[in-house]
């Protein structure tokens, strides 16, 4: 279980994140969404240890894990920018691994050598992207973490090596019950791996599920009124977008239930069918209302 | 052996436990075929496995499939399922939800007996 219990963490004037509250069960995914600069990435590294927080505080099985070689011996992290000594060989920074952790397994980076095929004597300043993150990878799960901090794991790589390690991922969390944290802009990848996601604005926690509630919750309704409702629509609780085609309303409500239904209806729906939304949709639609109630503030 | 589709309202779980149900229906699953282990199944659909699991779980709940231990997750015979009365009233609500909900589209009850032959037409060819 990782716990983050309010934390707050500033840079000079700036407040990178702020009253963030996060559980995370054993052996689940959890998906981590944001704009850029909504500070994913400086919450993923507060939950590795990298940074101290102003306020609050994350615990690990109870543990706090800032300077805390003994959480951090089970934590695996990947950035999305991998800054390794780079004249070193990929060889020597294998050695470099098996000398810090304790649970660094030899024959586990070569088994994972086989999938993601990079040439040990090359150089670090030598690999693309896209190998400096599969050497990242590889690295980090070797230590065979009990949590693994992915930071936009995915951007760089091809899409036969992205299924490959979305495969060892899903082996890891059935098998040892590995638990992840990772971050990504390819929400329909999150989609399907994740058991609950947060979604972060501004620093701030603006909406926190699991994504079967979610789906639940937030709908997308195309509804056929009966008369113009143009005034009473906008009156209506519970509704996060309206657009208008013809003389169709499509609505999205983050509250769906029998009391949104007896609503339209009263208004005079004479149609009302529920289109579906994505996770990419919702994470669009729930951004745009904060913006607008920004405003207001 | 199918998708997941993302766009759907119905959470995925949901989405798995109903396309083995149709699979089984249409007799390409059928009694005692091995259906892939959790791993296997959330590698194919590039899901979690705690939803795969979530998904058999409810399905060995319903007797609609069952597990040996050591050797994997078999699809159950269908008279060795027992009638569960609780499933029968929620289906049967549902149909009668769809009924009205269509009656209110203009279909009338023959139109509507035509679209139900048409389901089971597409049921016995595909099986």
């Amino acid at each position: 279980m990782i716990e983050v219990l309010d934390v707050r963490k500033d840079f000079g004037d700036f407040t990178a994140l702020d009253d963030i509250n996060i559980r995370i069960k054993k052996g689940t995914i959890h998906g981590i969404i944001g704009e850029n600069g909504a500070g994913k990435t400086t919450l993923l590294q507060i939950l590795a240890g990298i940074y101290d927080t102003k306020e609050g505080k994350v615990l690990v099985e109870g543990e706090e894990v800032y300077d805390n070689n003994k959480v951090k011996h089970k934590i695996g992290y990947v950035g999305d920018r991998n800054q390794y000594f780079k004249d070193y060989k990929i060889r020597e920074i294998v050695e470099f691994y098996s000398g810090i952790y304790e649970n660094f397994s030899k024959t586990d980076f070569q088994i994972y050598n086989k999938i993601f095929r990079l040439n040990l004597d090359k150089k670090i300043k030598q690999l693309s992207k896209g190998m400096q993150m599969r050497l990242s990878l590889m690295l980090n799960l070797s230590i065979r973490p009990e949590i693994l901090i992915l930071d936009e794991p995915t951007s760089g790589l091809d899409a036969i090596v992205k299924k490959d390690l979305l495969d060892i991922l899903i082996d890891q969390v059935h098998e040892r019950e590995l638990t992840i944290v990772i971050s990504s802009h390819h929400i329909s990848e999150l989609e399907k791996i994740c058991d609950e996601i947060t979604i972060l604005n501004k620093g701030k926690i603006k909406y926190q599920s699991n994504i079967d509630e979610i789906k639940e919750n937030v709908k997308k309704l195309q509804v056929v009124f009966e008369g113009d409702v143009e005034k009473e629509i906008h009156q209506l609780e519970n509704i996060i977008d309206i657009e208008k085609i013809g003389s169709v309303y499509y609505l999205v409500t983050d509250n769906y239930g029998e009391v949104l239904i007896a609503d339209l209806k009263e208004i005079g729906a004479q149609l009302i069918e529920n289109i579906g939304i994505t996770l990419e949709e919702v994470f669009v639609y729930t951004s745009k209302i904060k913006e607008g109630s920004g405003i207001d503030e | 052996m199918f998708n997941i589709n993302i766009t759907s309202d119905k959470p995925i779980y949901e989405q798995i436990i109903d396309n083995i149900k149709e699979l089984s229906l249409k007799n390409i699953l059928k009694p005692d075929d091995k259906l892939p282990s959790v791993r296997q199944m959330a590698s194919m659909l590039s899901v979690n496995p705690n939803t795969v699991s979530k998904a058999y779980q409810e399905l060995e709940r319903q007797k609609i499939i069952h597990t040996v231990r050591g050797k994997g997750t078999f699809i159950s015979i269908p008279a060795d399922y027992p009638i569960d009365s609780d499933r029968i009233i929620k289906s049967l609500e549902s149909l009668r939800t769809i009924c009205i909900e269509l009656g209110h589209l203009g279909f009338h009850k023959e139109k509507i007996f035509k679209e139900i032959e048409k389901i089971y037409c597409d049921i016995e060819k595909e099986g």
